[in-house]
């Protein structure tokens, strides 16, 4: 069964369009991945798909229903973690589980009980009548995720939910999703870490610019660039060298500038590498380090788009 | 069932506020025991009745006017009142109005009206209340002269003539200490703050990305906003009880007895000042500039409206007069402190209608514009 699915929406901010014809489908009991840079539309479609936004055209199905037309059922089979920590600093960990499970229609024993499930799953048992405000950040976005599965939701949305943690903690969350998924929940994760989404995800859609621009597994995404090699540079005091002058030379499909570090895509079929060499030789760049790289999916975005994942990063 | 799962969480985060509860309840109880204590002087105590100097004018030579001559005049003086005639009526009134005299009495042909700068102060009230005791012995002489007159014979031996002066004294001691003046004031003052706590609930709601989570589940909007106006009127109505029963044990903080009628009017200002937060809150988009506005009008609004001193007191008259009408505090004060002192209810319905109308442009405005939040 499909879980969610979306054909041709649209959403625009004034003449800005922030999610433009996007065609997606999600498979009941699969970890769908989102991945983009800040701005590419991600958290507009998952507004949409939760209900906050309203589309100008197009149209969504959450398993198999139109959420406009069924509000209620949408909004109790989803479950959202948002990016940022949402809970009562005030209210315990038990009682913000309990209540935002509680707005859900649960109550009495179940919602007791679905409280402490939630508790145990993100390992905050021993916490629950702590207040968050003496909570650690892992801590808290464990409760964040708490708060999302309490009223058990078949499709949960998790936006980013690894922003600003320990290792640790993300290894936490990472498994908490693996195991949230084995128990029967659908999960679209978005990230702007293609690592994360490559461990998790069986499925992954890259968005930019409001567009999905590739969809598939990792090894098809990874497929669609196995033409390519991606080259690391890092140079010493700043790269100096027009971003032109690397287009130009032959093989060459794309570069990423980043402070001290140049990506380049080239063509496997075609020898640029001396050539790349030269041009930044002879703008006085001094080489330090030079890599070569296999493709993944950061390669695959920085082909599609001619930009890094983490461009755009706030 | 989603409505009072919303409720008990804005109560009970009130309740956990410690720096809002003390506020709440502490303040006016400490503010009404130092004002109380330190303006003491500048209201009545239970000493001596202080003199009144009036002056009267009659219209015509009506059997009220001739009753007035002939039976209050002369006592008048033991009320403390000292009447002195000006059959000028508009020069009596400006000396009213410039606070030379404390008040005048136009006796008509079967009414009597009185002047004053402000008919909720004590010195009005205390006219007021002699005036209606003179005003119902002469109308149960009236009527029994026209049903019974062989009964007035009787009634004349009887020494009606001086019992106004012995209901006024009994009203004198239900006149306003510096301590009951206070116990309202300070009250209705601290409630003008719970728009801040209201204010808090959306902020804070907006600030923690909890609002967002709230709105993703299946809670309508309005519901949201009943919710919060409710939790924040029950915790201020826990709020106000609490300081009142200290207040009138302690303190000794006279309410009247009719405390329906009072708690009618501090339910109103609740409401209205609640309203006025949550307006507040969705209206500006910095919550900043919002408190800033908020804090700095309470304090203009309350001294308008006599929370800090009674203005009527340093003789404060013309402009700053008028101007006090236009703060709700002043309309609320005053309806407590004559329904409490004279009786008076006939400010009561403009009152609450002056705090419910402002309530219900805060809650429209609430309306309006929280929809426009939700879509983030």
């Amino acid at each position: 069964m499909i879980a969610l699915e979306l054909n041709g929406l649209v959403k625009r901010f004034g003449s800005i369009v922030a999610v433009d014809n996007v065609d997606l489908s999600v498979r009941e009991g699969e970890i769908f991945g989102l991945l983009g840079p800040n701005g590419a539309g991600k958290s507009t479609t998952i507004n949409v798909i939760c209900g906050l936004l309203s589309p100008n055209s197009g149209s969504l199905r959450i398993f198999g229903k139109d959420p406009l037309k069924h509000e209620h059922f949408a909004k109790t089979q989803i479950g959202i973690v948002p990016q940022d920590i949402a809970v009562y600093n005030d209210l315990t960990a038990y009682e913000n589980i309990s209540f935002f499970a509680g707005l859900y229609g649960i109550k009495g024993k179940e919602l007791h009980k679905n409280t402490l499930e939630a508790l145990e799953f993100v390992g905050l048992t021993d916490y629950q009548k702590r207040f968050p405000k003496s909570f650690s950040g892992g801590m808290k976005r464990r409760l964040n995720i708490a708060c999302a599965i309490a009223h058990k939701p078949k499709l949960i949305i998790m936006d980013e939910p690894t922003v600003g943690i320990d290792p640790q903690s993300r290894n936490h969350i990472l498994q908490s999703v693996k195991e949230l998924n084995r128990r029967g929940s659908t999960i679209i994760y978005t990230s702007h870490y293609m690592e994360e989404v490559e461990e998790v995800c069986s499925r992954i859609a890259i968005m930019d610019h409001g567009k999905v621009i590739a969809e598939g597994t990792s090894k098809e995404l990874k497929a669609m660039v196995s033409d390519t090699d991606t080259l690391c540079i890092t140079v010493e005091n700043g790269l100096k060298v027009d971003e032109k002058a690397l287009l130009d030379i032959p093989g060459v499909k794309n570069v990423n500038i980043h402070e001290n570090e140049l990506r380049i895509s080239t063509s496997r079929d075609v020898v640029s590498f001396p050539k790349i060499i030269n041009t930044l030789m002879t703008s006085d760049n001094t080489i330090r380090n030079i890599e070569s790289r296999t493709p993944d999916l950061e390669t695959v975005f920085l082909s599609l788009t001619g930009r890094k994942l983490r461009d755009q990063e706030a | 069932m989603k409505i009072v799962r919303l409720i008990v969480k804005e109560v009970k985060q009130q309740f956990r506020d410690t720096g809002g509860l003390v506020l709440m309840t502490l303040f006016p109880l400490v503010l009404t025991l130092v004002l109380g204590f330190a303006l003491s002087g500048l209201y009545a105590d239970d000493g001596d009745l202080e003199d009144l100097s009036c002056l009267y004018a009659k219209e015509g030579d009506s059997l009220l006017a001739q009753a007035f001559e002939r039976d209050f005049l002369p006592v008048s003086h033991e009320a403390h009142v000292f009447l002195a005639e000006e059959p000028d009526i508009d020069k009596a009134k400006a000396l009213v109005e410039s606070g030379e005299t404390h008040g005048f009495i136009l006796v008509g042909e079967n009414r009597i009206t009185i002047f004053t700068r402000d008919s909720s102060g004590y010195n009005a009230s205390f006219l007021q209340t002699i005036m209606k005791s003179f005003t119902q012995t002469f109308d149960v002489m009236t009527t029994v002269a026209q049903t019974h007159p062989e009964a007035l014979q009787t009634m004349a031996n009887t020494d009606t003539s001086q019992s106004f002066t012995r209901q006024v004294s009994l009203n004198r001691s239900k006149s306003p200490r510096a301590m009951d003046y206070y116990a309202i004031t300070m009250l209705t003052l601290i409630i003008m703050y719970s728009s801040l706590a209201a204010m808090s609930t959306v902020v804070e709601d907006k600030r923690h990305r909890t609002l967002y989570r709230i709105f993703i589940t299946p809670v309508k909007n309005h519901e949201l906003l009943i919710s919060k106006g409710i939790g924040v009127i029950i915790t201020t109505l826990c709020q106000v009880i609490f300081v009142f029963i200290i207040g009138k044990l302690f303190l000794g903080a006279n309410w009247g007895e009719d405390l329906f009628s009072v708690f009618l009017v501090i339910l109103a200002e609740i409401v209205m000042m609640v309203s006025v937060g949550i307006g507040f809150a969705y209206l500006f988009k910095s919550h900043e500039n919002a408190y800033a506005l908020i804090q700095t009008l309470i304090p203009i609004l309350v001294f308008l409206g006599g929370g800090y001193v009674n203005l009527d007191i340093f003789g404060v008259g013309g402009i700053l007069s008028t101007m006090a009408y236009i703060s709700p505090i002043k309309w609320i004060n005053k309806t407590i402190l004559s329904i409490v002192y004279a009786n008076d209810y006939s400010s009561l319905g403009t009152t609450i209608i002056i705090c419910f109308s402002i309530a219900v442009i805060f809650i429209s405005i609430s309306a309006i514009f929280s929809k426009k939040e939700v879509k983030v």
